[in-house]
């Protein structure tokens, strides 16, 4: 039945199933009725098959057509491995390869960021969410995409000091990168012994403090030159010139940075000059009227955001295209309106030479906007020309759909028994504190709230630490503790001013404690009563829960451990300068089943996640609401199962605390709703707030009205910044399509399963290496663990290639020895007893490679149906559908999968989004169809796969022209800011230049010249580089086309 | 036997091969059947199969008034014939023409059933009812010799006739068309050891492919079967199982179930052949007793199946005199692999301190390929041997038997040995 006869060493392919290929390994036989042979199928299977079953592989697969005349469908797993091929192989551009790969929950908006920066001209974004929303989570997504993507290799994270432990187990346990601390030598060492090109993986976590450089220092202190950070700094600064050394730089709490005079800033702007990308993260949020903040959109784009004047021209420029896209939604709009916005913001002369703008412009006509998916595209379109909304990501738990956590806020204020030892004590303090400001208070200034709010906290603690006579270290590592962080937003080091804590904490010992027996502070302590009789009752109501008690003051923390002990309750103490790990501190806390009660510092108020409990207790309240809103958002975020919070708030009555917790926490409502972006401007009030209280003699009428009117300056700020939120509008006007693409992507299956890389590397083996010994088998009872030997040719040929691609960690699977291994999605599991086989495995890279070195082969028909309802709600009956890949290559490249489907039966043929989520769809949920052959109408199918080709050519035509437009725009702006980043980078030796001519230093003047030089060399050749990006190349490929039968159930 | 064509390719006919794997068991039967590279287990109708899958036909044939007999026990026939297997198992029992005619009534419409069934698929799917078919049956090892294959086959040639009539059949046609010796000649038959056949699906997937030394221990309803044997590396045409060592013995769970109710007390009945047997814990409250006292009454029992899985398993070894590279791979199959008393015996047969034949428990590997859609929680491994039947008859390969063993290097026995290149 075959023409020409099979012989052994055939290729065949089954006449059931075209995709089923393999080869003749033996016979003939003779059956009574028919010929038979051998045949080692490409699927694992080998057997008998009659002659008339089988066909000769043709040398050029068959196109769709003839094998629909034949009626000869392929199967699901055809679909399937075409799709995934693609998707490994490719760099899909609507393909998110970091979904579903780390140990992270799935929210739609933290793929926001990603999604932004991957669409981005700029190579940063700022992540400028609200606290509690996972901003590391967000950096590490856009981490491990440009891993996966662009093979990045060299990671640098810059954070405060006290979050280096969270960054590197967070990077460990999530996202499956072995990070390391390091310090300004380490970090030194690594950059000058490192190579340039294909740089080992690595990834790095350093303090801001411990790398800034320090300010420059002349006369007798010049030895600040030669200590590691000076090194550091210099080093960094003389690596410009020779292109990046991190594929991305993520600096944590990035507001540090916002002062562009501080060293912190300094550090900042050279480690984007050396750095491939940039992602800054604050809470912080965009603010056009402060200058700090504007910074931070600086450091992202140094070359749109030049200049703050700058900034409001952005703004206006962006106006028009923003009401242009909001009247491209609204159904009741003209193309004449329309067009009147966007020619106003064509003709801005920020967008004057938009290129895509201008093509916008001339296709809108009223006919084609009676298609609401052309008006949603188009508001897309107008969305993508707002270049500056690609630097900034910012989400607020309001917008939030997951984050529905009502906060329930108690206070318990405490009574001093009248004329009993805690009024007496707190009398004579107080006392003390405003003779000491009447005398000192210019100096102390701030300092003098100290006292009273550790006197606040806990008499006994205060009384017994100031008893102690610490040192002025000790002194300073106190006040540091309760009032760092505004020591450290004003970029002072904190040894300095806080020593002032020292006479004062020796003025009060004398003047309240000399003939006060303190120690019945202990026995009368009513603070703590009232908090044991809360925590007793909580504890029997919610046999389940576990308490995070707040204190800022370490001797509170100490004394409630013992006192609570005595009750019987198992606590565990977190404070700074404890030898533990606060992370592991905090999951042995969590995990223990004793310890109910977490007594920590502010050091568990920051980047840390305790929101397996739903109650926090504030033994004492900072003055500073952003404090508050930092411990409560540790419970108060992403992840918390509770569908309330408790906040119980402990003071004494008729204190200056009680006064700032009704006038003005209670006013700005801090307990019940998250602060926003108030941070920036809260310090400086409070601070300056607590200074009139201490240093003057108020009555408590007066304390009143002063903390009222702080309350009123704070509330109007908000308001002031709710105001400009909603302007800043223009910056984020495309996050609804982003978030749109990400819930697509994440519906529709758009990412790479485990399943997937496993039938991956099955597939290649099968394909490749059939009958060459090698072992890939299931382990009984764990579908994902294979046990895996490769012939000794490939082991040889992966050992090379992990050699000549510096993978650190190799692969056991070029021993040539058989072991089982652990397909997985997730690049991050924990414990490690099998070696992983993730989307970054150096066996699938080296697959990939190999395969884009020659065309595989697919099946170009398939038959595949699907219940609707497994797969999303489709409409039941028979689609034809044609699928492509697109490849555009200009200033970047860009693939696309890209389909045409329709009702086989109907008209109407499905958008381009709705066609390519039915084909991911039929791959995720489908199964084989078989009966395709004999039910579907072969004329009318082909007719529709007409349709379909030669609607998805007109898409191809149109994307390419689009593609052209933003492609010539996207160098214009690269080109520009390479000119403009030059010049930047050109001044400082050029000013150096000149000195050092009229200084006829010869010697300066040639090595700045050579400087120069090579900094121009670089920017040239960039340049140049970019120019050539300037045409656009595109190809498209048929993958295949088929059909697909959606059942009712 | 080809039908007529109705689908046309390229205007050429389109044969489609439908291979029957039909295994007929002591409790329940199964038919697998493979076209078109797919192999599907085939539903029968409710009202006759287990309840625990539409896949499992109790073995049984319920003779009606009327003449007619159908599948299964049926609370309306006038007689049902359950030991319709018995003679093919226990050599004391005569394989009478009564008995013939029952078995061959049974597979006739088991196979009328079934080739109804593949039918209508074949035709649905692949749009051809130009069918070739190929049939193959099972046959217990201990029957597995010429007079019974002779008489089997005779039996399964009727029933395959009888099938292919537009009626279901009778007994009285059972008879008549045994008298007349039925002929086809277009349609492959083949008859293998049951065993061979489970062996054959297991080396179907690529866990089996690795060859190596075997202990298959299978339990029945009526028996246990222990099999110690090898697979040779795969590349061969013609697949060749060394049997090392073998024993069946009735120490099924039917026997086990006898062994525990010998002494129940009156009004006590067990649980029904058809039914899955109930967990210890379930067996000890029916029976009165706590599961430590069950067990107790187990011990001779259980002594008789480690005496069954052990003593054959170190026959093995003396078999392959050169000695055989332990471990090996034990697997436990049949309906009664879940029954607790016989999972332990595996377990012993593995962790046992003093024993020096290793060995590592294993589950039957699910082939890609089986489908089984709706298959109600059924363990698949209850469908090895139909399964492992519904291949080409030269894939299913056939066994060495122990006198023809040779002595083999060790190195040659090992699954996984060290590779040259391996540093």
């Amino acid at each position: 039945m075959t023409d020409p006869p099979l012989s052994i060493g055939s290729a065949v392919v089954s006449r059931h199933d075209p995709g089923l290929r393999g080869q003749v390994v033996g016979g003939p036989r003779q059956s009574p009725t028919f010929m038979k042979w051998r045949v080692q199928w490409n699927d694992g299977r080998t057997g008998w098959v009659p002659e008339y079953e089988l066909q000769l592989a043709p040398p050029v697969p068959p196109d769709a057509r003839k094998l629909l005349r034949n009626r000869r469908f392929c199967d699901h797993s055809d679909l399937k491995r075409t799709i995934v091929f693609s998707q490994i192989t490719g760099k899909l551009s609507n393909l998110v390869y970091s979904m579903g790969a780390t140990n992270t929950e799935f929210y739609p908006y933290q793929y926001k960021p990603l999604l932004t920066f991957l669409e981005s001209p700029s190579n940063g974004i700022l992540i400028a969410d609200e606290v509690g929303l996972g901003k590391t989570i967000e950096a590490g997504l856009i981490w491990t995409e440009l891993r996966a993507r662009y093979d990045a290799r060299r990671l640098l994270v810059v954070c405060p000091a006290m979050l280096r432990d969270k960054w590197v187990s967070e990077l460990q346990y999530r996202f499956g990168v072995d990070a390391r601390k390091l310090d300004a030598k380490e970090l030194l060492h690594e950059i000058q012994k490192a190579p340039r090109y294909r740089a080992p993986p690595q990834a790095f976590v350093c303090s801001i403090q411990g790398l800034r450089p320090p300010k420059r220092s002349r006369g007798p202190d010049a030895t600040q030159r030669h200590t590691p950070r000076a090194k550091l700094g210099r080093a960094l600064k003389d690596e410009i010139a020779n292109g990046p050394l991190f594929d991305l730089v993520i600096i944590d709490e990035a507001h540090y940075l916002r002062n562009r005079k501080t060293q912190s800033a300094k550090l900042g702007r050279l480690l984007r000059d050396v750095s491939q990308h940039i992602v800054p993260l604050s809470a912080t949020p965009v603010n056009n009227k402060n200058e700090d903040l504007f910074q931070l959109l600086h450091l992202v784009d140094p070359d749109t955001f030049f200049s703050s004047d700058v900034f409001p021209s952005i703004l206006d420029a962006n106006a028009p295209l923003v009401r242009a896209r909001q009247l491209a939604f609204s159904a009741r709009s003209t193309a004449e309106e329309i067009i009147k916005e966007l020619q106003a913001a064509a003709d801005h002369p920020l967008l004057s030479n938009s290129k895509v703008l201008a093509d916008i412009v001339r296709t809108v006509d009223q006919r084609h906007l009676e298609d609401r998916a052309n008006r949603v595209q188009l508001a897309n379109r107008i969305a993508e020309v707002n270049l500056l909304g690609h630097v900034v990501s910012r989400t607020r738990k309001r917008e939030v759909d997951e984050f529905r956590v009502l906060r329930r806020p108690i206070s318990c204020k405490v009574e001093m028994a009248s004329g009993g030892v805690e009024e007496d004590f707190y009398n004579k303090v107080t006392a003390a504190i405003q003779s000491y400001a009447r005398t000192r208070g210019s100096e102390a200034g701030f300092l003098l709230s100290l006292p009273q709010q550790m006197m606040s906290s806990c008499m006994y603690a205060a009384a017994k630490s100031w008893s102690s006579r610490y040192s002025p270290e000790e002194s300073a590592l106190i006040a540091y503790e309760t009032i760092g962080d505004e020591l450290e937003q004003a970029d002072a080091r904190p040894e300095t001013n806080v020593q002032h804590t020292q006479p004062l904490v020796a003025h009060i010992a004398r003047q309240a404690l000399s003939d006060f027996d303190w120690q019945l502070l202990r026995h009368t302590d009513s603070k703590f009563e009232a908090f044991r009789d809360w925590l007793q009752d909580f504890m029997s109501d919610n046999p389940d829960d576990k308490v995070i008690v707040f204190s800022f003051f370490k001797g509170t923390l100490h004394y409630l451990s013992t006192r609570l002990r005595d009750e019987g309750v198992t606590t565990q103490v977190l404070h700074g300068g404890v030898k533990e790990n606060k992370q592991e501190a905090i999951v042995r806390f969590k995990e223990s089943a004793g310890a109910r009660v977490l007594l920590t510092s502010e050091v568990a108020s920051e980047g840390v996640d305790l929101q397996f409990a739903k109650c926090i207790a504030n033994y004492d309240l900072p003055w500073n609401p952003m404090k508050i809103e930092q411990r409560i958002g540790r419970i108060d975020r992403i992840g918390q199962r509770s569908p309330y919070v408790v906040i119980v708030n402990f003071m004494y009555a008729d204190t200056v605390d009680e006064r700032i917790y009704t006038r003005l926490l209670e006013k700005l409502r801090i307990f019940e709703r998250a602060l926003g972006g108030l941070e920036a401007i809260l310090g400086e009030q409070v601070s300056k707030l607590a200074t009139d209280l201490m240093t003057s003699t108020l009555t408590r009428r007066e304390q009143e009205e002063r903390i009222s009117q702080a309350a009123i300056a704070i509330e109007n700020m908000r308001v002031e910044q709710e105001q400009l939120e909603e302007n800043a509008a223009h910056l984020m006007a495309h996050e609804e399509r982003i978030l749109e693409n990400v819930k697509a992507a994440h519906r529709d299956g758009r990412r790479i399963s485990s399943d997937d890389l496993k039938e991956y590397v099955e597939d290649y083996l099968y394909r490749r290496w059939q009958g060459s010994g090698f072992v890939f088998r299931e382990s009984p009872g764990n579908r994902r663990a294979v046990e895996i030997r490769l012939p000794y040719d490939l082991c040889a040929r992966l050992s090379a290639y992990v050699r000549e691609n510096q993978f650190t960690s190799g692969t056991s699977l070029t021993d040539g020895q058989q072991e089982t291994y652990v397909f997985s999605r997730k690049i991050a599991g924990i414990g490690h007893r099998r070696e992983r086989i993730t989307q970054f495995h150096p066996l699938i890279r080296f697959i990939g490679s190999e395969l884009a070195e020659s065309a595989a082969e697919f099946c170009p028909l398939v038959a595949v149906q699907m219940s609707s309802k497994s797969s999303g709600d489709w409409l039941g009956g028979v689609y034809v559908f044609v699928l492509r890949r697109w490849h555009f290559s200009g200033s970047r490249q860009v693939e696309e999968l890209k389909a045409r489907a329709m009702l086989l039966n109907g008209s109407e043929m499905l958008d381009l989004d709705q066609s390519l989520a039915l084909v991911s769809a039929a791959k995720t949920y489908g199964t084989d169809w078989r009966a395709a052959r004999v039910q579907v109408s072969i004329e009318a199918t082909e007719a529709a796969i007409d349709r379909a080709e030669d609607r998805l050519q007109e898409d191809y035509e149109q994307a390419r022209r689009e593609r052209e437009n933003s492609n010539d725009d996207r160098v214009d702006v690269q080109v520009e800011s390479l000119r403009r980043q030059m010049k930047r980078q050109t001044a400082s030796w050029e000013r150096l230049l000149v000195r050092s001519r009229m200084a006829n230093d010869r010697r300066q003047v040639a090595m700045t010249e050579g400087k120069l030089r090579k900094v121009r060399n670089r920017f040239e050749t960039q340049i140049a580089e970019r120019e050539l990006g300037r045409r656009l190349t595109s190809r498209k490929y048929d993958l295949c086309a088929g059909v697909i039968l959606v059942t009712g159930s | 036997m080809m039908s007529r064509a109705n689908t046309a390719e390229g205007g050429r006919s389109h044969p489609v091969r439908v291979i029957i794997g039909m295994d007929v068991g002591t409790s329940f039967s199964k038919v697998v059947i493979q076209f078109a590279h797919r192999h599907l287990a085939v539903p029968f109708d409710d009202d006759c199969t287990s309840v625990d899958s539409r896949f499992l036909v109790p073995t049984a044939l319920s003779e009606m008034d009327d003449g007619r007999c159908l599948l299964g026990p049926r609370q309306e026939a006038s007689r049902v014939h359950r030991d319709i297997k018995m003679p093919l198992i226990d050599r004391n029992r005569p394989f009478t023409n009564r008995g013939q005619e029952r078995l061959t009534a049974f597979m006739a419409l088991l196979l009328w059933h079934a080739t109804r069934w593949a039918r209508a698929d074949v035709e649905r799917t692949e749009g051809s009812d130009l069918l070739e078919w190929a049939v193959n049956l099972g046959l217990p090892t201990a029957s597995y010799n010429d007079e019974f294959k002779g008489k089997y086959r005779k039996c399964a040639l009727a029933a395959w006739q009888l099938a292919n009539e537009r009626d279901e059949p009778t007994l009285n046609q059972c008879r008549q068309v045994l008298k007349s010796a039925a002929r086809d000649t277009a349609t492959t038959f083949g008859v293998f050891p049951e065993f061979v056949a489970q062996v054959s699906s297991y080396v179907q997937t690529p866990l089996g492919r690795d060859g190596g030394v075997h202990v298959m221990m299978d339990v029945g309803g009526g028996t246990l079967d222990v099999t110690v044997f090898m697979i040779l590396p795969w590349e061969r045409e013609d697949p060749v199982y060394p049997v090392l060592a073998r024993k069946v013995e009735p120490l099924g769970t039917g026997f086990l179930v006898q062994h525990r109710w010998k002494d129940a007390k009156p009004g006590c009945s067990p649980p029904s052949p058809f039914r899955n047997l109930p967990l210890e814990t379930e067996t000890a409250s029916l029976l009165g007793k706590t599961v430590k006292q069950l067990r107790r009454g187990d011990e001779p029992f259980y002594n008789y199946i480690w005496r069954c899985a052990g003593g054959t398993t170190r026959k093995a070894d003396e078999t392959a005199q050169a000695g055989l590279e332990w471990p090996g791979r034990l697997l436990l199959v049949g309906g009664g692999a879940s029954v607790e008393i016989y999972r332990r015996v595996c377990r012993e047969l593995e962790s046992k301190e003093d024993w020096k034949y290793g060995l590592n428990s294993i589950e039957l590997p699910r082939p890609g390929h089986l489908e089984m859609p709706k298959s109600g929680g059924m363990k698949w491994h209850r469908l090895a041997v139909a399964y492992g039947l519904s291949f080409d008859p030269d894939d299913i390969g056939r066994i060495r038997p122990p006198e023809d063993i040779e002595p083999v290097p060790p190195s040659y026995w090992k699954p996984t040995g060290p590779r040259p290149w391996v540093r």
